[in-house]
């Protein structure tokens, strides 16, 4: 069998070869090239990415309407860096259950039934139950939820949280919209608003709500309506963030800024609109400055990641839900900052069920 | 989060032996493989701290240094043996017991030594190929990962290889059975 003797022959040789010495100067000079190389390809990267952005966004026509909010910045302004961050708490629904994943690494999931996770803010998790209310748990210093404390009266068609996870936006059965904060259980004045039956709400924050009716997405406010100028595909989600909107629909983002333009891509605006996280089909993951098109590519993303979804924790951190082609079916939880300009992989699960809050 | 964080230069100092006896296998020659492994280490180092498990990282370096090869390879020159063969190849392995050696012990011997010389004339894919197959029992599969390519690939070049070496040497004589 040559197949024999080629083995033979390759473990005979391997272990004839005669090893030399490691040249320890050598290959410090190479670790120097290398990191050179990288720094530089990093730096093609983000100008790629600055590119994508600066394509799309050109002056145009506002997109809200008047008086319903500032306009976008007048010149291109650099978004300051956050301040720099610790690793925080993520609340996740893993196998049906809420689930808050600790800095350490170590977790808490009580039992609690959970069909999703809307968001967390400064009076807690809040999530929509198995049986379809809205509710929030309290977690205590160590991080540890609290029991679900219910912010609806009944079943809810659709519920939303705002970027700060302060304000609560729902549809009840009769496609009233409500607005209350997380906390109180009176609406914040009357919405005026009421969605049709096969009217889905996709976003939402104070006096204003994005939804969809089959392709078509919709800014709405009580004094208007305001088309998104999408590709047409049903939206699946949106997030609403200052002057921008976010509308993904399967496989790709639909960026649509002050002129309408677009981005295909994962990606998921900071909680003040001024950064997006964008994570590429070809595995290009990077912040890009919304104002001024700047890119920074990261670092620490495995080979094989392609990202599912998004959300952003606090200025600093953005969570990126994944796959990985060398771990065929399981989702894995990257953590990646904006400070640090790298991705550190927090959560590898093997059942294939986590998903991030939708806020 | 290990008990124990392996730190780069303990990695390199504990499979520095190991990776260069693959790097040889993978170029057949010693400059190149020392080239190729410090290269491969070079850039492991740079992403050290995105590596999850340190004690796997043989894996990473052996990918990088066979992606290596393979891109260098259109623009390298033909491969052509010029470099010394192993003085001898180790008689323990063919031989039980120690002693002098016997006459089919030598031709074994001798038959390693022609073989390894015409896998070394294999184009460094196929080379490659072989050795990832052979020498690190990895699947087709795992295999394929290794040099991003398909399986279809692999079992073609396999195929192509094994057909080469047979061509080559039609008087190879199986010494399987004569091990005693």
């Amino acid at each position: 069998m040559i197949e024999t003797q080629v083995r033979d022959t390759l473990a005979d040789v391997r272990a004839q070869v005669p090893v030399p010495v490691l040249d320890e100067v050598a290959l410090a000079a190479r670790v120097r090239g290398a990191r050179r190389v990288r720094r530089g390809r990093r730096a093609v990267g983000a100008v790629l990415v600055a590119a994508v952005l600066a394509a799309a966004a050109a002056p145009g026509a506002t997109l809200l309407p008047a008086g319903s909010r500032a306009p976008g910045p007048a010149a291109p302004v650099p978004a300051p860096l956050p301040a720099s961050t610790p690793v925080t708490r993520a609340a996740l629904v893993l196998e049906g259950q809420l689930t808050v994943l600790l800095p350490d690494e170590s977790s808490y999931a009580p039992g609690l039934p959970a069909a999703a996770v809307l968001g967390s803010g400064p009076a807690g998790v809040v999530a929509l139950t198995p049986s379809g209310r809205v509710a929030v748990s309290r977690l205590a210093a160590t991080g540890q939820p609290g029991p679900l404390r219910a912010l609806t009266d009944g079943h809810v068609r659709d519920a939303v949280l705002d970027a700060n996870g302060e304000v609560l936006t729902f549809v009840d059965d009769g496609g009233d919209v409500h607005q209350r904060l997380v906390g109180s259980r009176a609406d914040v004045g009357a919405s005026g608003l009421h969605l049709a039956a096969d009217e889905r709400l996709l976003a939402g924050d104070l006096g204003r709500v994005v939804v969809v009716r089959g392709a078509a997405a919709t800014l709405r406010t009580p004094t208007g309506i305001v088309p998104l100028p999408t590709s047409g595909a049903a939206a699946v989600s949106a997030q609403l963030r200052g002057d921008v909107v976010a509308v993904r629909v399967p496989g790709a983002t639909e960026l649509v800024t002050a002129a309408g333009s677009r981005l295909r891509a994962v990606a998921a605006l900071s909680p003040d609109g001024r950064r997006l996280a964008v994570a590429t089909g070809t595995g290009s993951w990077a912040f890009v400055d919304v104002a001024t098109g700047g890119g920074a590519a990261l670092d620490g993303v495995p080979s094989g990641a392609r990202a599912i979804a998004m959300t952003w924790q606090d200025p600093d951190h953005v969570l990126v839900v994944g796959t990985d082609r060398h771990r065929p079916g399981n989702h894995v939880l990257l953590d990646c900052s904006v400070t640090r300009r790298a991705c550190t992989e927090r959560f590898d699960d093997p059942t294939g069920t986590l998903e991030l809050a939708r806020r | 989060m290990t008990e124990h964080e392996i730190g780069f230069g303990e990695f390199v100092a504990a499979r520095w032996s190991a990776l260069y006896r693959t790097a040889y296998l993978l170029t057949a020659d010693h400059h190149d493989a020392e080239d190729l492994l410090q290269g491969a280490l070079a850039r492991t180092c740079v992403r050290w701290s995105s590596i999850r498990d340190h004690r796997a990282a043989d894996g990473y370096v052996r990918r990088a240094m066979v992606r290596q090869m393979i891109r260098q390879w259109p623009a390298r020159r033909r491969e052509l043996a010029t470099d010394a063969l192993p003085d001898s190849l180790p008689a323990s392995s063919t031989r039980l017991g120690g002693g002098p050696p016997r006459e089919d012990d030598l031709e074994l011997r001798a038959d390693r030594l022609v073989l390894w010389a015409e896998i070394r004339r294999l184009p460094p894919r196929m080379r490659a190929t072989l050795v990832l197959r052979y020498l690190e029992d990895l699947s087709e599969e795992a295999t394929a990962r290794e040099l991003g390519v398909s399986v279809g690939s692999v079992k073609s070049q396999t195929h192509h290889a094994l057909r080469r070496l047979r061509a080559a040497l039609p008087d190879l004589v199986p010494h399987v059975q004569e091990k005693p």
